[in-house]
């Protein structure tokens, strides 16, 4: 049940429609909660408000993309930040994006791609939020090489349970800054985050697969191709024990520059 | 996350132990401290149910508590005092129980009570007063907030106690009919209302049970059973999601004839 813009503000009553149940990507675990869904940060003010009155926790929730129980909060409130999906500045000659916490990953490569830039860091799948991502400061299949999403934030903004807006950087309320990247919300809400994106030729990947036998074959391998792609993953045959643990396939990646894009045009 | 079907060490009589995968199941019983709710409680704790149990009287419901969390296992029984006929505390109570509890997956609604008036050439508004304050709109002011919940989460199961007294009007006890048939009304509209919401409502309604409440019976008590023989059955309706069941399941016919006695026949028996 959406919530109205409206409904939310200098609302002091937790609506019992509102109720939902939630559920975590595998389905594995359930747990309802009351819903919000804010539009702006003043609705987010009036969310915490509203939880103090009740003396209610809240969970922010972003794409709900959490293997486990992070975006679940039974008998709480969740706050549901899918709604504050705006990107508010795009930079394309620094390669800086600010965006609302609620954007999707494809819906910033979506924007930055053309103008030949890519998220520094994405997860396997594009559907998680950019506040997601960084509460729980995820990697990709370039950890090797760029490390993780937080690694990349120039600046974000957030509001705190006490209700203030505070401005974080690495100088700017340093402390804050990292505690509130892999903290999984549990500290304040992000309101804006401003990103650097990486330069790329085109979003075109020349893609390479081996089958490998045993675990020492598939570490040794990763490490030794590693240094020469943009982005490597194993895959682990889980099923197989004994001799073969370990068995699997490496897929590694490269973005394709210069001739390569226009041969592969040609084709 | 090891595999939990084969960690799992499942002790007689004791749930299983509540895992992230596997948490246990919320339950909310109304008038739990005596009775057919204190069977259910003991039922419902064995099959791995957390619980809030809610009644007026403070040392009976702790004792209770104290019983079921010591001989199930910690964790799978809450003490709440309440007083059925306090609506407007029934919201903020019913709140605070969910966010305890982490959730909610089953309310039974089994507080009720009996003062006939004492004689089939008797009247007494207060005391029929009293029970349709409790027994009915005691169940309205708690089932209401609780239908909404279940129906914008798009699951949970709501059980009502009614009676086999509430399926005619008798001379005993017009107030008690009254109210039992008012709540099984009431749950029927519910069950209609909430099923395509995936939320299963059950309508109990036992015959005699061996309670405190069998005291106000008047004239003759067949086929009286023990309360826990009834939770026995409420457990099984509940498990088979089943609609509507009479404790013991005799009563369904017996009551079968009774619902098509013509009236100019009724009229004239005094039972």
């Amino acid at each position: 049940m959406l919530q109205d813009s409206k409904t939310i503000k200098n609302a002091t009553t937790l609506p019992l429609s509102s109720f939902t149940q939630f559920e975590n990507v595998g389905h594995s675990m359930r747990a309802p909660s009351y819903r919000f869904q804010p539009k702006c940060v003043e609705e987010i003010h009036d969310v915490f408000h509203i939880a103090k009155k009740n003396g209610l926790t809240v969970t922010a929730r972003g794409a709900g993309r959490s293997y486990n129980d992070a975006a679940l909060n039974g008998g709480g409130i969740m706050l549901d930040m899918s709604a504050m999906n705006q990107i508010i500045e795009w930079d394309a000659t620094a390669g800086l994006v600010k965006a609302e916490p609620g954007v999707t990953l494809e819906k910033l490569w979506q924007r930055v791609e053309p103008d030949g830039w890519w998220p520094p860091v994405v997860s396997g799948t594009m559907r998680t939020t950019l506040g997601g991502c960084l509460a729980a400061n995820i990697h990709g299949k370039n950890n090797f090489r760029m490390g993780t999403i937080g690694e990349h934030v120039v600046e974000f903004t957030s509001t705190l349970p006490t209700g203030a807006e505070v401005t974080c950087s690495p100088k700017l309320n340093a402390d804050l800054f990292y505690s509130m990247i892999s903290g999984l919300g549990m500290l304040g809400i992000f309101t804006s985050i401003t990103m650097q994106m990486k330069r790329i030729e085109s979003g075109l990947l020349e893609v390479h697969a081996w089958p490998v036998h045993d675990l020492h074959e598939h570490l040794s391998f990763l490490y030794e191709k590693a240094p020469n792609f943009d982005y490597t993953v194993g895959w682990l045959d889980t099923m197989n024990g004994g001799k073969g643990l370990g068995r699997g396939q490496i897929h590694a990646a490269n973005y394709l520059h210069g001739m390569k894009i226009q041969r592969r045009g040609k084709r | 996350m090891p595999d939990s079907s084969s960690t799992r060490v499942q002790t007689p009589g004791r749930p299983d132990p509540a895992t992230p995968l596997h948490p246990r199941r919320r339950g909310i019983i109304i008038g739990a401290s005596d009775g057919l709710g204190a069977a259910l409680a003991r039922r419902l704790a064995r099959e791995g149910y957390s619980l809030a149990l809610l009644a007026r009287r403070k040392d009976k419901l702790e004792a209770l508590c104290t019983e079921l969390n010591a001989s199930v296992g910690d964790g799978c029984a809450y003490p709440y005092v309440h007083d059925v006929s306090h609506y407007e505390d029934v919201p903020a109570l019913l709140r605070k129980v969910v966010a305890n509890l982490g959730g909610l997956d089953l309310v039974i609604f089994c507080a009720g009570i009996n003062r006939p008036p004492g004689g089939i050439d008797k009247y007494n508004f207060e005391n029929d007063r009293q029970m349709v304050e409790i027994n009915l709109i005691g169940a309205m002011a708690w089932l209401t907030p609780v239908a909404e919940m279940f129906h914008s989460a798009r699951a949970g199961q709501i059980v009502g106690i009614g009676s086999v007294a509430g399926d005619r009007g008798r001379v005993g006890n017009p107030g008690y009919n009254t109210s039992k048939a008012g709540l099984a009304t009431y749950l029927e509209a519910l069950r209609n209302r909430l099923t395509r919401n995936g939320v299963h409502v059950l309508t109990v309604k036992p015959g005699f049970i061996q309670t405190d409440m069998l005291k106000a019976a008047q004239g003759g008590t067949p086929f009286v059973i023990a309360p826990e023989q009834a939770a026995n059955d409420i457990w099984n309706a509940i498990r088979k999601r089943k609609q509507l069941i009479y404790t013991p399941a005799r009563w369904r016919w017996i009551m079968l004839a009774i619902r098509h006695t013509p009236s100019f026949i009724f009229r004239k028996l005094s039972f």
